[in-house]
């Protein structure tokens, strides 16, 4: 009996530790299974990165110091988000801008979380034709997120939202300036509040005089398309256009997809077109596709622009600006900041560069290579450098950024009393030289 | 950049070969019988000279971009060409037209880009070489056949080493031979954008002999890393097609063909003397003599205006003092 039992019982131990046993094996299989997963994934990443590289010694330069150096932590992964964290840890390390990995997931998921460093319950993925706002367009000014501008008759200006008001959190995700000064803050909040028309967004904001208000605001379409280009996130650009005080022309452009060139034309040669000075304002302008600069440029002034070179693995090419007979005659400040990236900043350096225009604000981001979307086999994103920019002046842009003629700060006092200091600074300048001209 | 290699699609479907310059080699085969070959392989009717007109169109993508193309490519003889590209569902048409002497791009929505320099050449050479009429010897005064055979995609395949007329300023161009079919099987090329040279390589199969004429119906180019696949859709010869479509259609405004106007910026006025515009540097001699001449017409017109006027005035002033008069009568 006594023997009986402890038969049963050394059978015992050993069927839990056959089961043990079982659920280790599974989750090792599993976990070798995911492993084998993320090192295709790292292999799919890195063999693109280096297809397009300008670098001819990507290998020898790069694969000891990152691949390597990496492998191991990729290997342990546990799912697709936490890939996607290490691989971009790792294409950072390129120290260049225009690589990163996006996972198979939407884009204003990976966009949150990257931004933030934190988990959020982002809005499904827009699924209308059109994208939609609240009216916001946000900037840092004092170093706090801000609103810079409300749009006319928009959801924002109708609940009372004003310039200088500081966003404090959209949708419950505190959007706090002094945690990262790396991330793109004002992107961010333009990202966030934007999304399905008629769908809610949650937003409180801080006046000038410290109060709080939250609002509850309904998203409407702005007038703008979603970008759908490729593999290329979705994503959309705004464009403003007012004439001034002083028969001064103004334009805002957020990004450099062809609508808000197609915008630009429009107002060139309607609303603006007997303005005798014009004031492009790039700020926040997160770039898009290369060529467009070209158009813009040869709407914006009658000479040819050189705009530098694009490097590339097998070719050095030199683009210019395509003049166009209704351009924009008169003289032109371009405002810039520190959000101001890649294709702006191209544009921006170029009108700099050929003395076409005057450039009022702080340095650019210095965000400034060629790059390309790729859809991995993996269902991964990858976008990767296929060259290396200079500019006309013959220095890089990439790391140092555009600076700017006349360096003028955004001040969140002058803001909160309607006053954008940038833009103003601007216009009295061009009003200051029309004057003198005549 | 892009869509200049897509051009080349619609290009080199036609590439028919004539004797050229004979090497020797160690290939087993002349130069000249090699182009013979060619020249039946692709044209086995003797068709190609009684085509005056192609409107050939093209499905493709560019690999691993998720980006969809339609290509138009439209030819009349002996040299006008027109391409309309569209690019995913965003991106405005491009339109690439050449009426023979002439080439612009358009995109609508963004302007009128008119086409000169090396890029012009480029134009002027690839319009010969989409004519189906035309031999290669008409296009390429000096071909070379290579002693060696390659191999491209497992078949091997003669190396043709082609350059065009030294007017139109081109690199030589590789061309490879199936040594079974002889068809084309590859092309290296350098191609001239408005930004400067890109090399591109095109392979070609799946050829189809279509109304007579034995042509590829997909390719592959690829270049700076970037991979395009284009099937072949439908293609039509000897369609009617007017002259102005290849000529800039009147809803786009014309390109600036003047001198630049100095640059208003105060910035401007003290540094160097703003570059030329392109624009003014292809304004050719026969333009400006035209422009010289219009200017002279809106002269004479204003100044006959200006006369019509004064007269007016005088008359009216006669009127005035008759009335005058007639006032003082009364």
């Amino acid at each position: 009996m006594r023997i009986t039992k402890l038969v049963l019982l050394f059978s015992c131990l050993l069927l839990a530790a056959a089961a043990d046993a079982e659920v280790a094996h599974k989750q090792d299989k599993a976990s070798d299974s995911f492993s084998r997963h993320a090192v295709t994934v790292l292999d799919e990443v890195w063999t693109n990165i280096r297809k397009s590289h300008f670098d001819q010694d990507f290998e020898k330069n790069y694969r000891e110091r990152i691949y390597n150096k990496y492998l191991p932590e990729i290997k342990k992964a546990g799912n697709d988000m936490q890939l996607a964290g290490i691989l971009n840890r790792m294409v950072k390390e390129f120290g260049q801008s225009h690589i990163q990995v996006l996972p198979p997931v939407n884009e204003l998921e990976i966009m949150a979380l990257h931004a933030a460093e934190k988990n959020v319950e982002p809005e499904p993925l827009n699924t209308q034709d059109v994208p939609a706002d609240v009216g916001i367009m946000p900037c840092i000014a004092g170093g706090k997120l801000c609103v810079l501008r409300t749009i006319n008759g928009s959801p924002a200006d109708a609940a009372g939202i004003r310039a200088g008001d500081c966003i404090v959190s959209i949708n419950g995700l505190k959007l706090d300036t002094s945690v990262n000064s790396y991330i793109p803050w004002d992107t961010l909040a333009s990202f966030l509040l934007a999304g399905m028309p008629e769908s809610k967004v949650s937003l409180t904001t801080v006046n000038s005089r410290g109060i709080q208000k939250e609002y509850k605001l309904t998203r409407k379409p702005n007038g703008f398309n979603w970008f759908k280009f490729g593999a290329i996130p979705r994503t959309y650009g705004a464009f403003y256009a007012e004439v001034l005080p002083g028969n001064i022309g103004y334009v805002h452009l957020t990004a450099f997809f062809p609508d808000q060139i197609t915008s630009f034309v429009k107002a060139v040669t309607g609303k603006l077109k007997d303005v005798s000075g014009l004031i492009i304002d790039m700020r926040n302008n997160v770039g898009g596709v290369v060529i467009l600069p070209q158009w813009l440029a040869g709407w914006s002034c009658p000479q040819v622009i050189k705009m530098g070179k694009l490097q590339l693995k097998e070719a050095t090419l030199t683009p210019s600006s395509y003049p166009q007979q209704q351009c924009f005659k008169g003289p032109v400040v371009i405002l810039i900041n520190e959000g101001t990236a890649s294709a702006a900043e191209i544009f921006a350096a170029s009108m700099q560069d050929s003395k076409a225009a005057v450039l009022f604000g702080a340095t650019t981001s210095g965000k400034c290579l060629p790059s390309q979307f790729l859809r991995l086999p993996s269902g991964f994103r990858l976008q990767t450098i296929f060259g290396n920019y200079e500019r006309e002046n013959g220095q890089h842009i990439e790391h140092l950024g555009v600076t700017p003629d006349v360096p003028v700060t955004l001040k969140l006092s002058d803001l909160q009393n309607n006053i954008d200091s940038v833009r103003e600074a601007a216009a009295k300048y061009l009003t200051q030289q029309l004057a003198a001209k005549k | 950049m892009r869509k200049t290699l897509f051009i080349l699609f619609a290009c080199f479907s036609f590439m028919l070969c004539a004797p050229a310059q004979d090497n020797g080699n160690a290939t087993g085969i002349t130069l000249e019988k090699l182009l013979d070959n060619i020249d039946k392989a692709v044209d086995p009717d003797n068709k190609a000279k009684d085509i005056k007109t192609v409107i050939s169109k093209y499905d493709g993508s560019v690999s691993m971009q998720d980006i969809k193309l339609q290509i138009t490519a439209m030819f009349k003889a002996p040299a006008k060409s027109k391409t309309i590209i569209k690019a995913g569902e965003n991106m405005p048409d491009s339109i690439e037209l050449f009426n023979g002497q002439d080439g612009w791009t358009i995109v609508p929505g963004m302007g009128v880009r008119q086409i000169n320099g090396a890029q012009l050449d480029f134009m002027k050479f690839t319009a010969q070489m989409s004519n189906p009429a035309n031999r290669m010897r008409d296009i390429f005064p000096k071909i070379e056949l290579s002693p060696v055979l390659e191999k491209i995609d497992g078949k091997d395949c003669y190396k043709l080493t082609c350059q065009a007329d030294a007017r139109l300023k081109q690199l030589p161009l590789a061309i490879y031979v199936d040594i079974k079919t002889f068809l084309p099987a590859k092309m290296v090329i350098m191609v001239f954008t408005d930004m400067g040279q890109i090399p591109g390589t095109t392979f070609y199969s799946n050829y189809q002999k279509i109304n007579g004429l034995v042509i590829p119906t997909e390719q592959k180019t690829t270049t700076m890393g970037m991979e395009m696949a284009t099937k072949l859709a439908s293609i039509k010869y000897n369609e009617i097609i007017a002259d102005f479509e290849f000529d800039v259609p009147k809803e786009f405004n014309a390109p600036q063909t003047e001198a630049p106007v100095p640059a208003k910026n105060p910035v401007l006025a003290q540094a160097d003397a703003p570059p030329k515009s392109v624009a003014a540097d292809k304004l050719s001699k026969k333009k400006k003599i035209a422009n010289k001449l219009k200017k002279d017409k809106a002269k004479m017109l204003e100044d006959a205006a200006k006369d019509n006027a004064e007269s007016a005035d005088n008359d009216s002033d006669d009127d005035d003092s008759k009335d005058k008069d007639d006032d003082n009568k009364d």
